[in-house]
């Protein structure tokens, strides 16, 4: 278990979010790129990671609400032979079963839990619940 | 108490014992691959011994083979005549034998009997999943602070409140003389409060205003940017949801500051509003609550205590006054300042990026002590409110309380647009002469406490209740206890002496208005 900082993260929301970011929305079980990337966590709302310092707030022209989340969260990456069988322990989770979404209730916390490789995972917890949630994924 | 061996599902001596030594040494127990039983246990109708089919609504074969002769053999109808699968897993332990055991009294293939609607869960859920707070605090998490460890370093005692391990007050020596200092340094000097719990949930989009005028019992549309708001959130019923303050940062976007502990209950209240009546499509909701990590500056000084910072706006009161919001930058990060109050004095709520956090107390500590001040807990602001009538919702208010118990009626007679509870604060109840309304009540100087829950007795025989006591503490700037109370038409009789009666005990106090401590705001619009 690794923690991982300094990820820039925003809410981007808005009826067309999901076309205007088609190029690089990140569903279950796939696997992010290296470079930016828009996790999909509900029909009109996306988690944005990466480069560009979004200004906050309610842009009329392309219809998109705008929210700094980088503090919210905090990132963990899991890896190793039994990560799925201690993720399922909080939750249902299947690689063979596709979402649109990466938006997850585990260890009843709403956390966004992703792939960055093949076998590891990385979850991004609500700020409050990290010690909580590492605790249940270290001491199962 | 940990499970092991067959009341663990497990069935061999050897897993057994494997798992009673790792129980013994407080290791995780081991879990073998789940083990299925995959031939068919087929019912057998017309037995004369009790076959259960639902174990939740006690539905045997018995039942479906009467069923069956009644002529219910759709499987609508079996369901409803049986109660078959209306159990809590909906079916999902018993809908299947149910199924198998009409298709075998009617001699036909399962499939065509059919099934009930699916209703989710549509896949297995662990059942600790279910267990909740029983399965230790992993299952309730408690949600902590940012500045925790700052906090501990300040010899913080740590309670919590509303699933938040907040501090309650600082230092080692008795708690009601820590409690009583940390009042009386807000009062005088300066109090640093973390308020990071608070709820900041951001509204945007070209409907928030409508949106939020509708959700809120006060009126929000005619909130000029840059301006604060306190308010209600109410339910259909008209019953008082939440309060707090709703900040308008421009025309499209607003910051609903909630109660630390109604978070996740408000945001649900205005998506489901959000979701149902309005266009979804032009009102955006983020909560950003651990975004963001709030600091109060709370005291006569509390001004001063911030111009040492270095921000790039004036917090004079000329520039930033009570009830005004403004954003700006401290060492080139965003900030956040709201000009509000619980205190009831000068007060202004800072928040920065949780990740900046420690650094901006630091400073704010620093700057603090050198006014005199220090760290503030929960307790000392929890009497400072209860000093100025300022009401806790879920401890001043019950599952009864109207904004107009309050003393907030104007919305209810002037607003004209259609708000959530309307109509509900006009029906018969609503307007009935004895609803209980909140009150402060005046405890002599040397008398006790009032204890909290204590019943105010009528005047009149019979002596029933009329109301009980909400808050109540000994108040460190008055030097004499306060009380604060829900009594039936209350506001209507100040001044009267009232009876309080708590196990066996009975207490005096007076019927008089909530605000105990500056009632002309002097100190909340000091300059």
């Amino acid at each position: 278990m690794q923690r991982v900082t300094g990820l820039r993260q925003h809410y981007i929301s808005g009826a067309s979010v999901r076309a205007r970011y088609q190029s690089c929305l990140i569903g279950w079980p796939q696997i992010v790129p290296k470079n930016d990337c828009a996790l999909v966590l509900r029909r009109d709302r996306l988690l944005y990671l990466g480069a560009p310092a979004f200004e906050p707030g309610y842009h009329a022209k392309e219809g998109l609400a705008i929210s700094d989340v980088s503090s919210g969260y905090e990132v963990i990456e899991l890896s190793g032979a039994g990560v799925v069988d201690q993720l399922r322990r909080g939750g249902e989770l299947r690689l063979d079963q596709p979402s649109a979404s990466v938006a997850r209730l585990l260890f009843r916390t709403e956390v966004i839990l992703y792939r960055v490789s093949e076998a590891t995972f990385r979850m991004h917890v609500p700020r409050p619940a990290l010690s909580c949630v590492v605790g249940y994924l270290r001491d199962g | 108490m940990t499970a092991v061996g067959g009341a663990n599902g497990t069935d061999t001596l050897t897993a057994a014992l494997d798992a009673a030594r790792a129980a013994g040494r407080g290791s995780p127990i081991p879990r073998g691959a789940p083990r299925y039983i995959r031939s068919a246990i087929w019912s057998a109708p017309g037995t004369a011994c009790r076959q259960w089919i639902d174990f939740q609504n006690d539905v045997t074969l018995k039942d479906i083979e009467t069923a069956a002769r009644e002529n219910y053999t759709s499987v609508e109808h079996l369901k409803r005549y049986t109660t078959l699968g209306m159990g809590s897993d909906q079916g999902k332990t018993a809908n299947i034998a149910g199924l198998t055991a009409m298709a075998s009294i009617q001699n036909r293939p399962i499939a065509q009997v059919g099934t009930t609607t699916f209703r989710p869960p549509f896949v297995p859920v662990p059942l600790e999943i279910y267990r909740g707070s029983h399965r230790q605090q992993l299952w309730q998490p408690i949600k902590r602070l940012p500045l925790e460890a700052e906090h501990r370093k300040l010899d913080a005692a740590l309670c919590e409140y509303g699933g938040w391990l907040r501090p309650g007050w600082y230092g080692t020596r008795d708690p009601t003389v820590e409690i009583n200092r940390e009042v009386r340094m807000a009062r005088e000097q300066v109090g640093i409060f973390d308020g990071s719990p608070l709820g900041k949930i951001e509204v945007m989009g070209p409907d928030a205003e409508a949106f939020l005028n509708f959700v809120y019992y006060n009126t929000v549309k005619t909130l000029s940017p840059g301006k604060i708001k306190y308010g209600f959130m109410l339910t259909e019923g008209g019953v008082i949801y939440d309060d707090g303050v709703l900040v308008r940062v421009d025309d499209t976007h607003f910051i609903v500051s909630c109660s630390s502990s109604h978070v996740e209950g408000v945001r649900q209240h205005l998506e489901a509003w959000r979701q149902d009546g309005n266009d979804p499509d032009r009102i955006f909701v983020h909560d950003v609550s651990h975004h963001w990590a709030t600091m109060t500056v709370t005291g006569p000084k509390a001004r001063a205590t911030l111009e040492t910072l270095a921000i790039d706006f004036d917090v004079s009161a000329e520039k930033l006054p009570h009830m005004r919001f403004c954003l700006g930058c401290w060492e080139d990060k965003p900030l956040r300042i709201s000009r509000v109050s619980f205190s009831g004095d000068l007060s202004f709520e800072i928040s920065v990026a949780a990740d900046h956090a420690k650094a901006l107390w630091s400073q704010l500590l620093t700057a603090g002590l050198k006014h005199g001040g220090g760290p503030l807990g929960l307790e000392a602001l929890s009497i400072m409110r209860a000093e100025k009538g300022y009401i806790i919702v879920g401890k001043d208010t019950d599952g009864e309380t109207m904004p107009h118990d309050l003393g907030f009626a104007a919305p209810k007679h002037s607003k004209t647009d259609a708000f959530v509870g309307d109509r509900s604060l006009h029906t018969e109840k609503a307007k009935a002469g004895d609803r209980k309304q909140l009150v402060g009540l005046d405890v002599a100087a040397g008398a006790r406490m009032l204890p909290v829950g204590a019943h105010i007795l009528q005047a009149r025989a019979p002596k029933t209740s009329a109301g009980y006591v909400t808050s109540s503490y000994h108040s460190p700037t008055l030097e004499k206890p306060i009380a604060l109370g829900l009594v039936a038409g209350g506001r209507d009789r100040p001044g009267t002496e009232v009876n309080i009666w708590h196990l066996g005990e009975m207490h005096k106090a007076t019927i008089c208005d909530p605000c105990f401590l500056d009632p002309k705001g002097a100190r909340l619009h000091a300059r």
